[in-house]
């Protein structure tokens, strides 16, 4: 390929010995978090703090620039999210609304796997996919073991609802927190661009789901007698925490659904969600805290001020302008731009963690903005000094939709594309179901080329 | 004070082929919570007992979720329990089991059932063959017969 970078010129740092020390960090780091020979937060962490001993970013910089720093819009959604799903999740709300479902399908299975999928998308799309999909493992298997049915495709199905149903909304998968908070969209910007989408593609997993292997599975009437005679309400052992739980996770919700006209940012919502259910509770601080995923959250701090260091020496714009000059988008349409953001996102994410992908790719999106649609026109720098009219430019958003539909639905692909999967196959091979890799891929791959396809329908029907 | 001087007369053995009815058979004739399994040149290669036969029928998802086990029904340990036929002591037995010489200390047996947590030990030699038995009840026996402190101490009983 042509030397593209030409514009490197235009940073004042390019090819400087910051720029490639940069490069060589992020390049290692990357390396390690994909090769999961180190865990991945100890690795973010390290890269970290790299970039801030040898003074890529400077300390000010990485705790308190709106676009270099750590972004706690993003940090703080995650902890409030965990805390408010600590507790519900203790309430036993999630198992009840499962076995009370399962039981009115009458214990059948195709209708109940439909069900548990439908179910998995929903709180997927409300919640993270992660804790969803480690709420929903459990009753799954309960509910395969009881009927004499192979748990593994309920449970890499549940696993495929949770990727999908979370692409729906801002708080449903990290990329949609990461891309909302760089680009300033909204929960219901989310819901209104891709929620529809999603609805559609969850009918087709339903419908192929059917054909594959719904239809076949079949019980008899004294199987289907143990799930129908289950007494839900044994799950609940404080009626009081599930009605605060829940009454309090509506007020999220719709503060989230409100949170642009509120002007509030989602954070703030969740946060505030999150202090008051902690005070209705009345559960010890110290139990509620400790369920907090706190590996996730230092892995999100020491990527960000990676990512920082990346962007300051001018990493991200030289990408940037390699990206534009592949596409060649202009200030009329970006579509060539968003089809090859969102396959290529697909299949990067399918293999490397989504997380850092994204926490890369939203930079760069912002820093094309700035080239083509923006006042300035200029990279490297040019990343945090983007306006909110740029970010939101009609240009601009099919590519940040397509930038969220790929990192999100790539996650199916493999049992390494997505956290969901590795928890449910983590929990798989524990309960002595070990499935592989290519039995994942067998059900994920298809998954992960249908929903794309219709993805690229749609982003070419909607927005060009 | 060695191990060798507290074992208890008459330990359980079985063998790893044996099935999983004859187990429970001899374990409930026999008034046993577990038995050492030897190989055919009498090599300790696993202990198996009335733990590895529940662990086998509890299910993993509600270690991950214990109010799950509320709305199993009625009927399923029994269901599991029967679905156990056909396996052998070598698919239920534990390999990773502690072990104490003839001639070891006996308080280093002790300290080991205390820091883990077990009521009995196996005794093999250096080519980990098979000895004996020492229990919490037949090393307590010895040393309490051996100070005095019990008039006529019983000789000690596997139990």
């Amino acid at each position: 390929m042509e030397p593209a970078i030409h514009g490197a010129a235009t940073t004042a740092v390019s090819g400087s010995f910051e720029y490639w020390t940069a490069c060589a960090v992020f390049v290692v780091c990357l390396g390690l978090i994909v090769s999961e020979k180190i865990h991945k937060t100890k690795v973010a962490l390290l890269g970290g703090a790299t970039v801030l001993v040898l003074g890529l970013v400077t300390q000010e910089e990485a705790f308190h620039s709106p676009h270099l720093g750590i972004d706690y819009n993003v940090i703080f959604l995650l902890i409030s999210m965990m805390i408010l799903v600590g507790i519900l999740g203790r309430s036993g709300a999630f198992e009840w609304t499962a076995v009370k479902l399962a039981k009115a399908t009458g214990g059948r299975p195709w209708p109940i796997l439909a069900v548990f999928l439908v179910l998995t998308a929903i709180f997927s799309a409300l919640l993270d996919n992660v804790t969803t999909v480690m709420l929903f493992a459990p009753v799954t298997l309960l509910i395969a073991d009881e009927l004499d049915l192979d748990p593994v495709p309920f449970l890499i199905t549940v696993a495929l609802a949770s990727n999908i149903g979370g692409t729906a909304t801002l708080i449903g998968d990290p990329p949609n927190l990461m891309i909302a908070s760089r680009a300033k969209l909204t929960f219901m910007d989310f819901v209104i661009n891709l929620a529809p989408i999603v609805v559609v593609m969850m009918v087709a997993l339903l419908i192929a789901v059917y054909l594959l292997f719904g239809r076949k599975l079949k019980v008899d009437d004294a199987r289907r007698q143990h799930i129908v005679s289950m007494d839900e309400k044994r799950l609940i052992k404080d009626p009081a925490l599930v009605k605060k739980s829940v009454f309090v996770l509506g007020l999220v919700v719709v503060g989230f659904a409100l949170h642009g006209s509120l002007g509030f940012e989602p954070a703030t919502i969740a946060l505030a969600g999150a202090a008051l259910l902690l005070l209705i509770s009345r559960l010890d601080p110290h139990d509620v805290l400790a369920e907090v995923e706190w590996p996730t959250i230092f892995f999100f701090i020491g990527l960000y001020v990676m990512i920082g260091g990346v962007v300051k020496v001018g990493i991200i714009g030289d990408l940037s302008r390699l990206v534009i000059d592949v596409t060649q988008p202009s200030e009329d349409s970006m579509k060539v731009t968003a089809m090859v953001l969102l396959w290529f996102s697909a299949v990067a994410s399918a293999f490397v963690d989504n997380i850092p992908y994204v926490a890369t790719m939203a930079p760069l999106v912002m820093d094309m903005a700035g080239s083509v649609v923006g006042e300035s026109g200029v990279g490297g720098h040019g990343a945090g000094a983007v306006s909110t009219e740029v970010l939101h430019h009609p240009v601009l958003m099919p590519v940040w939709w397509s930038l969220a539909l790929g990192a999100c639905l790539g996650g199916n692909g493999t049992p390494i594309g997505a956290s969901a999967n590795l928890v449910v196959l983590g929990i798989a091979e524990r309960s002595g179901q070990k499935i592989s890799f290519l039995r994942f891929m067998a059900y994920g791959m298809p998954t992960m080329v249908v929903t794309l396809v219709i993805a690229t329908v749609y982003v070419l029907l909607r927005y060009y | 004070m060695y191990v060798e001087s507290a074992m208890v007369p008459d330990p359980t053995t079985t063998r790893p082929e044996v099935s999983f009815e004859r187990l429970l058979a001899g374990l409930v004739s026999q008034s046993k919570s577990k038995a050492a399994v030897l190989d055919g040149e009498g090599r300790l290669v696993g202990v198996v007992g009335i733990h590895d036969i529940l662990k086998k029928i509890v299910p993993h998802y509600v270690g991950l979720d214990a109010k799950l086990m509320e709305v199993m029904h009625a009927g399923y340990f029994g269901e599991r329990l029967v679905r156990l036929q056909g396996m052998t002591v070598g698919d239920l037995m534990s390999t990773e089991i502690d072990s104490v010489a003839p001639d070891d200390p006996l308080i280093k047996a002790v300290s080991m059932m205390v820091e883990r947590r077990r009521k009995a030990l196996p005794v093999v030699d250096d080519d980990r063959r098979f000895v004996g038995l020492v229990t919490r009840r037949s090393i307590l026996l010895r040393v309490a017969g051996a100070t005095g402190l019990i008039a006529n101490p019983q000789q000690p009983s596997s139990t």
